[in-house]
């Protein structure tokens, strides 16, 4: 029983895995810091633990997806993320494929 | 988790969350709350390369900052986020590979120390045998006998060095693709026993040592290497160290070893290489000076120090012949040369073994009692 609960847990987090990066280049059009990320995401009902957004994040700033920016203005130091104009082509093209993908998959479900 | 509503405004400007952030921050954040934090990004940061680790740290401490004031605690935000290996390991881009980032660090320095361990005295025992072959092989003027030794000589060391650098790479690649499948535990700080990653919490932390008292790994390797290519030459070949003479007309090599006693004189030799690469294994492994580190520094020292006086006083460790033989061949002798291997020499050599020793002791003491937590 165990056993089928990890295996689920996995198959789940698989399942997931793909959707985040489409969640965060959603929100990334304005410039957000990675905890501000965190909570808006998790209001519209997708959870992310920080310590996997971060590290996404840094990943796909590397991809040329996003650009960061340390505003230093405040009292406290953070960083925005938003995305570039390569993220933005790349995310218009991901949307895309979700909303098809997402057509055919329910059509499989409803069989 | 607790949510709050999404910023609505243009992030660039304050948000009420970051009004709120800074008014109830302030001050709030006690000492142990920020020694806790800094633990724990210590820890993050210390598993990414090091171009990556102060732009992290930054981040980290933005993010725990800003959880901390959400979910009431330092602790309690670090405990959300869980094991710092299994975030760095998150960092380093976690794929499907024959070693993972959990063993990858230890992986790449065992590797680093195999390879200087087997490549530079492959190379150079390899450089001198192809070269002495090549030496006796060619016929012909002293040019063409250079060039020909040179040739014979770098073949060797390049073609022995590549495949025996092949073959410890991938046994030391094996032996870790097998603990990695095993899941067994390396790093005494982190055990990968999926039970005790669950109990993990923020007071497992241990506190970032002082930056005098961490041990440089870079020395240990050198100092690694150095012992291993002594052992390998004094085993494999104790006549290189030798004094190049003229004789008539070629050259002759007189050992300034007693290769006759070598079976006598090796093992305690060894005995002595072997305690020093044990301790130089436990200061690489330890990462910092501890009581442990200066226990081991002064039993293997003053091991070290016994098999110096039982090598140079009691066993003949010198060739005896050495001054008969130097008195054969041609040339200048100069008194330091027709000294060596006499009771002098052997006194001046054991003052410098003994002062080295003096000096990695006090240092090893000093920096223990002055510096480690």
């Amino acid at each position: 029983m165990g056993e089928e609960k990890d295996l689920l847990s996995s198959l789940s987090m698989e399942l997931r895995r793909g959707t985040l990066i489409l969640s965060v280049l959603s929100q990334l059009q304005q410039p957000r810091y990675g905890y501000a990320l965190v909570q808006c995401l998790a209001e519209k009902g997708i959870a992310i633990d920080p310590n996997t957004l971060y590290p996404l994040l840094r990943r796909l700033e590397k991809q040329g997806l996003l650009q960061s920016e340390w505003e230093t203005g405040g009292p406290k130091p953070r960083k925005y993320y938003r995305r570039t104009k390569q993220g933005d082509r790349i995310y218009e093209e991901l949307r895309e494929q979700w909303r098809s993908l997402s057509f055919s998959i329910e059509q499989l479900l409803d069989e | 988790m607790k949510v709050r509503a999404c910023p609505k405004t243009e992030p660039i400007e304050r948000t009420a969350f970051d009004v709120f952030c800074d008014k109830e921050g302030e001050g709030k954040v006690n000492q142990q709350e920020q020694e806790l934090m800094e633990r724990y990004i210590y820890q993050v940061v210390r598993r990414l390369p090091k171009n990556q680790r102060k732009e992290v740290a930054r981040e980290l401490q933005e993010l725990i900052g800003d959880m901390a004031e959400q979910e009431g605690s330092t602790e309690e935000a670090l405990l959300q986020l869980g094991d710092p290996a299994l975030f760095a390991a998150k960092y380093r881009e976690d794929a499907a590979c024959l070693i993972g980032p959990e063993y990858y660090d230890t992986w790449r320095w065992f590797v680093k120390v195999v390879l200087l361990c087997d490549l530079i005295p492959v190379a150079l025992l390899s450089l001198a045998g192809g070269f002495r072959e090549g030496f006796a092989q060619a016929g012909g003027s002293m040019l063409h006998g250079v060039i020909a030794a040179f040739t014979q000589g770098l073949v060797h060391a390049i073609t022995n060095s590549v495949i025996t650098c092949m073959g410890a790479f991938g046994f030391v690649t094996f032996i870790f693709a097998v603990l990695e499948r095993q899941n067994i535990g390396l790093d005494h700080d982190r055990r990968d026993d999926k039970k005790q990653r669950e109990q993990w919490t923020p007071r497992r932390l241990s506190p970032i040592p002082n930056r005098k008292a961490v041990i440089s790994r870079g020395d240990c390797v050198v100092s690694i290497v150095f012992i291993v290519l002594f052992a390998i030459l004094m085993g494999f070949a104790p006549q290189l160290f030798a004094v190049i003479c003229k004789s008539g007309d070629g050259m002759v090599m007189i050992p300034v070893l007693n290769l006759e006693e070598w079976s006598r004189i090796f093992p305690v030799l060894v005995i002595s290489l072997l305690v020093g690469l044990a301790d130089e294994i436990l200061k690489l492994m330890a990462g910092v000076y501890n009581r442990l580190v200066m226990a081991s520094c002064l039993v293997c020292n003053v091991i070290q120090i016994f098999c110096s006086v039982l090598l140079l006083k009691v066993l003949p460790f010198w060739n005896p012949h050495f001054k008969e033989q130097l008195q054969q061949t041609e040339g200048s002798k100069s008194g330091i040369l027709m000294n060596m291997g006499g009771a002098f020499f052997s006194d001046l050599v054991l003052v410098i073994c003994i002062g080295i020793v003096l000096i990695e002791v006090g240092v090893t003491v000093y920096k223990t009692l002055r510096y480690a937590s």
